[in-house]
């Protein structure tokens, strides 16, 4: 492909890639703005997606900074230096049929427009004025400051999995940037100063630290010529890639518990897992799906079916860029505690670092992620969520396409393997919560 | 493989999920429908006849190498008798835990061989299988589809286990406020109508059904007049037919249990309750009442009206107001959920404590302004737009598309709605919208439903001059 507009530069292409009768291809900008198109012809909708490598890790906890990520996930919304008024982006692009949202994970921040087919070029414009234009008045940070405390509020305060989660992440991690939380501790969000999302702007938001990803009914020639056209001439700022911090976490066994109105005790667990993009991903992938993927699965047989001892119990894991953390979360029946349900996690796992998988339960687990596989890549929006998650947490897209072909490889040996090397006496990070005792 | 978020990423905008949006009737029922004008093509709907009565339901689409398979009954929790609350609940559950010889673990063991998947999905007006298979084990999952449903095992300690279990996940969706919100507003606003329960039960009436009411309940609940079975995805309709019509021959006809009646009663004037939880934070607020079901020729009109008030769109009043202007909110909605009978009108806006009063008011106060404030042309236009063009993303899997169908069935709508929805929004005149706004809308007759921690809102509300005796205080632990 190239693009008809002379007076922009040329987009290269990177690579490309075939799924079936979908088309993958990849693109970059000479100001570094990478592009995936993901078309599909049978679509009904298009999803204008734009990831920043920039996430949580990158703020800057000892100086009270964190939280600046996610604040700036709710200020790109607000106005840029050519809009009329605040509220210019969600007022075009709601009144096209579009919407918008927004995520901010550890390693990354995404912001998700799905819009007719024909409003390709909205999308674009909107898109690439906020990258480089935002207006960033005091009155609007105060006011989205005022919208992230409500958020944390129904998301940690008064949430028990939030809660935990936070308390899970807060000792796991010694020197990682994982161990803050997303949405930020409550008094930084309360103080941050303006100057830090003035400047948190300036460093983070450029073409060359960003992937757009288009996803669903488009034609790619035009797309490409719409989007060289926006953003060619936007200038790549210096990026500081920040540098890994090579710690397993969890780093040391702690334990802690908290009161809260639950029927009875409720937990997570947390142990080590590899990155996304990890050589050990495919084997822990399927080490997860036997251990927690559907009610077949191990831990819910174990604990809910055969058990008796739980309502529910699920497993976590993050599609982060380096190693992160598998946590078991639990909500305990009435007569039943949080030690018993640890009890009951640790068997399952000794089992399978001890014993190898039958290949009957190998292939279902095998067969599981394939279904998963597929899944994740229904809709325009969730394809386009896949390859962006796949982009940031492992280096390229491509490795979602290369895992199917990944699970098939692994063996029984492998999956007693990994189960050795991330669960099996390592230290874990218990978080409880209790019912608090009547008045 | 899906990537599991963290509990912890945070979105700009909560999840939520509206009620289905609804057309009105008009054209008749074709075997085969093509796409509104102003949508893109895409593969066709096909609609047939399956055994004994029941209807077939096909979304082509071949993109990818799955299978989504949808089995039906028009009547949900609804249809459970009084005192025993959960029952279809109950029995869908049971009934996917063990049939034809296999128990609970043979049968999950069968489904994870094929990378398939099946839930027993049960609200007020439908009872549901829900599976997904890797298209090249269509026909295997089929057979355990038939298994499930024709041939239930219903063993007595399955049917003990799964009761504990129940009534454990009855206990375990009260540390979710907004769960725990719903529950409540939804006693408040139905009574004793069957509507007011929640689909699975209480823990005291899980207690009190029997295996015999559970057999009975299940077999006339999936008979073939009471039945859809709807794919979506890599598969056609002639196979799709003859899947259905080979395994299920036997489906007993039975009848169409679409709740009819009772016709609900509305709130009259209204009362604050407040669902006492500890240590509470933030206050969940629940208002609405009841209004006209989706088949109604107003409901366009109403909806569109509704979106420019609490949509899903920072445009939306609630939003702009509560959220936007003034920062007390992390999200505020207001929409329509639709069933056969009637739908119900449910405002939802979550705030810290301390801005609780002046929410409730600013949102009542809102809501009065939306019923006798007539909207100008420009924003019924507005949202107009919005709503029609929004309407394709909701359509964007065949999935998506094969849920909307089955939901319009049994409400009764004609079955090109989803097809023709953008268009009957845009024909839809702003007077006519007005008009349906004046006309439906009950701000002063409200079912009000707080949760929070009463110790520390109560108060607050008295010093905002509600009368003590229009408050009601519930612990949260009740419902």
């Amino acid at each position: 492909m190239t693009t008809q507009n002379n007076t922009t530069p040329l987009a290269a292409q990177v690579d490309q890639a075939v799924l079936g009768d979908l088309q993958f291809s990849k693109w970059r900008l000479p100001n570094g703005l990478e592009i995936i198109f993901a078309p599909d012809p049978q679509a009904k909708a298009l999803a204008y997606t734009t990831w920043f490598r920039v996430g949580s890790r990158n703020e800057n906890e000892p100086a009270g900074e964190t939280g600046l990520a996610h604040l700036f996930e709710h200020l790109m919304f607000t106005q840029t230096a050519g809009a009329k008024e605040e509220g210019d982006f969600d007022r075009k692009m709601e009144a096209a049929g579009g919407a918008s949202n927004a995520m901010t994970d550890v390693d990354f921040t995404a912001y998700i427009n799905v819009v007719p087919p024909t409003e390709l070029e909205l999308a674009v414009k909107l898109e690439s004025d906020r990258m480089h234009n935002l207006a960033l008045s005091p009155e609007q940070i105060e006011n989205e400051r005022q919208v992230v405390i409500e958020e944390r509020l129904s998301t940690v305060e008064d949430s028990v999995e939030g809660r935990l989660d936070e308390l899970v992440a807060a000792a796991a991690y010694k020197n990682h940037p994982y161990r803050w939380p997303v949405i930020g501790y409550m008094d930084h969000i309360k103080k941050v100063p303006q100057e830090a999302v003035q400047r948190f702007y300036r460093k983070h938001y450029a073409p060359n630290n960003a992937v757009v990803i288009v996803s669903g009914k488009f034609d790619q020639q035009a797309a490409m010529d719409t989007i060289v056209a926006h953003y060619g001439d936007l200038k790549p700022t210096h990026i500081e890639v920040p540098e890994a911090v090579l710690e397993q976490a969890p780093i040391a066994s702690h334990r802690t518990s908290i009161e809260w109105p639950v029927p009875a005790d409720k937990f997570a667990m947390a142990l080590g897992a590899p990155s996304l993009g990890h050589v050990d991903r495919p084997a822990f992938d399927v080490l997860d799906a036997i251990i927690s993927m559907g009610p077949g699965a191990r831990l819910n047989r174990a604990l809910v079916v055969q058990g008796e001892m739980a309502s529910s119990a699920d497993c976590q894991i993050g599609p982060t860029r380096e190693n992160g953390l598998y946590v078991f979360w639990v909500q305990m029946r009435q007569g039943h505690s949080a030690a018993q349900g640890e009890e009951a996690i640790r068997k399952v796992i000794a089992e399978l670092a001890t014993t190898a998988v039958p290949t009957d339960e190998l292939n279902r687990a095998k067969n599981k992620l394939e279904m998963d596989f597929w899944v994740g890549l229904s809709g325009s929006e969730g394809r386009a969520e896949q390859l962006g998650m796949f982009e940031i947490g492992s280096g390229s897209y491509k490795t979602l396409f290369s895992r199917a072909e990944q699970y098939a490889m692994v063996t029984a040996d492998d999956v007693m393997r990994v189960a050795n090397t991330y669960l099996v006496q390592r230290p874990a990070v218990i978080a409880v919560a209790t019912p608090a005792k009547q008045p | 493989m899906t990537i599991f978020l963290r509990p912890l990423l945070s979105f700009r905008l909560p999840f939520i999920l509206f009620g289905i949006l609804m057309s009105t009737p008009s054209t008749a029922a074709e075997n085969k429908i093509t796409d509104a004008s102003n949508t893109p093509p895409s593969s066709p709907m096909h609609f047939g006849a399956g055994p004994s009565g029941s209807l077939l339901l096909v979304e082509e689409n071949h993109t990818l190498p799955v299978i989504s398979v949808v089995l039906a009954a028009r009547s949900g929790s609804a249809s459970d008798p009084e005192k025993f609350e959960g029952l279809s609940n109950l029995a869908a559950e049971i009934a996917r835990r063990g049939a034809a010889g296999m128990n609970r673990t043979a049968l999950d063991n069968k489904l994870d061989d094929l990378g398939a998947n099946l839930d027993a999905i049960v609200d007020a007006d439908s009872a549901r299988f829900v599976g997904r298979v890797l298209a090249r084990n269509f026909d295997a999952f089929m057979d355990l589809l038939a298994d499930v449903v024709l041939r239930p095992s219903f063993e007595v300690t399955e049917v003990e286990r799964s009761r504990r279990e129940m009534k454990s996940i009855i206990a375990e969706s009260r540390n979710d406020d907004r769960s725990l919100c719903e529950r409540n507003f939804s006693l408040r606003l139905f009574g004793r109508h069957p509507y007011g329960q929640a689909p699975d039960g209480s823990e005291a009436s899980i207690d009190r059904i029997s295996l015999p009411q559970i057999k009975q309940h299940f077999h006339r609940q999936f008979s073939g007049k009471n039945v859809i079975f709807g794919a979506a995805g890599d598969i056609t309709i002639d196979t799709f037919s003859k899947a259905v019509n080979a395994r299920f021959g036997e489906l007993p006809e039975g009848k169409d249990l679409t709740l009819r009646s009772p016709t609900a009663l509305a709130p009259q004037g209204w009362r604050i309750q407040v669902v006492d939880k500890p240590d509470r934070q933030q206050v969940q607020i629940m208002f609405g009442h009841l209004a006209i079901p989706a088949t109604h020729p107003d409901y366009i009109a109403l909806l569109i009206g509704m979106t420019s008030f609490g949509g899903h769109a920072m445009n939306a009043t609630l939003m702009a107001e509560v959220r936007t202007k003034r920062g007390w909110a992390y999200g505020a909605y207001m929409n329509a959920i639709p069933h056969p009978i009637l739908s119900v009108l449910r405002g939802w806006v979550f705030t810290g404590v301390e801005n609780a009063v002046d929410t409730l008011k600013l949102v009542l106060r809102l809501y009065g302004k939306l019923a006798n404030k007539p909207l100008t042309d420009g924003t019924i236009s507005f949202f107009q737009k919005f709503l029609s063009g929004s309407y394709g993303a909701d359509l964007d899997t065949p999935g998506a598309r094969l849920a909307r169908r089955i939901a319009g069935e049994i409400q009764g709508l004609p079955r090109d709605f989803i097809d023709t929805f953008a268009d009957r929004v845009h024909a839809t005149t702003t007077d006519a919208v007005r008009s349906a706004l004046a006309k439906h809308l009950h701000p002063k007759d409200l079912a009000i439903t707080l949760v929070a921690t009463a110790s520390v809102l109560v108060p607050k509300l008295k010093a905002a001059g509600i009368k003590e005796s229009a408050i009601d205080v519930t612990p949260y632990t009740i419902h």
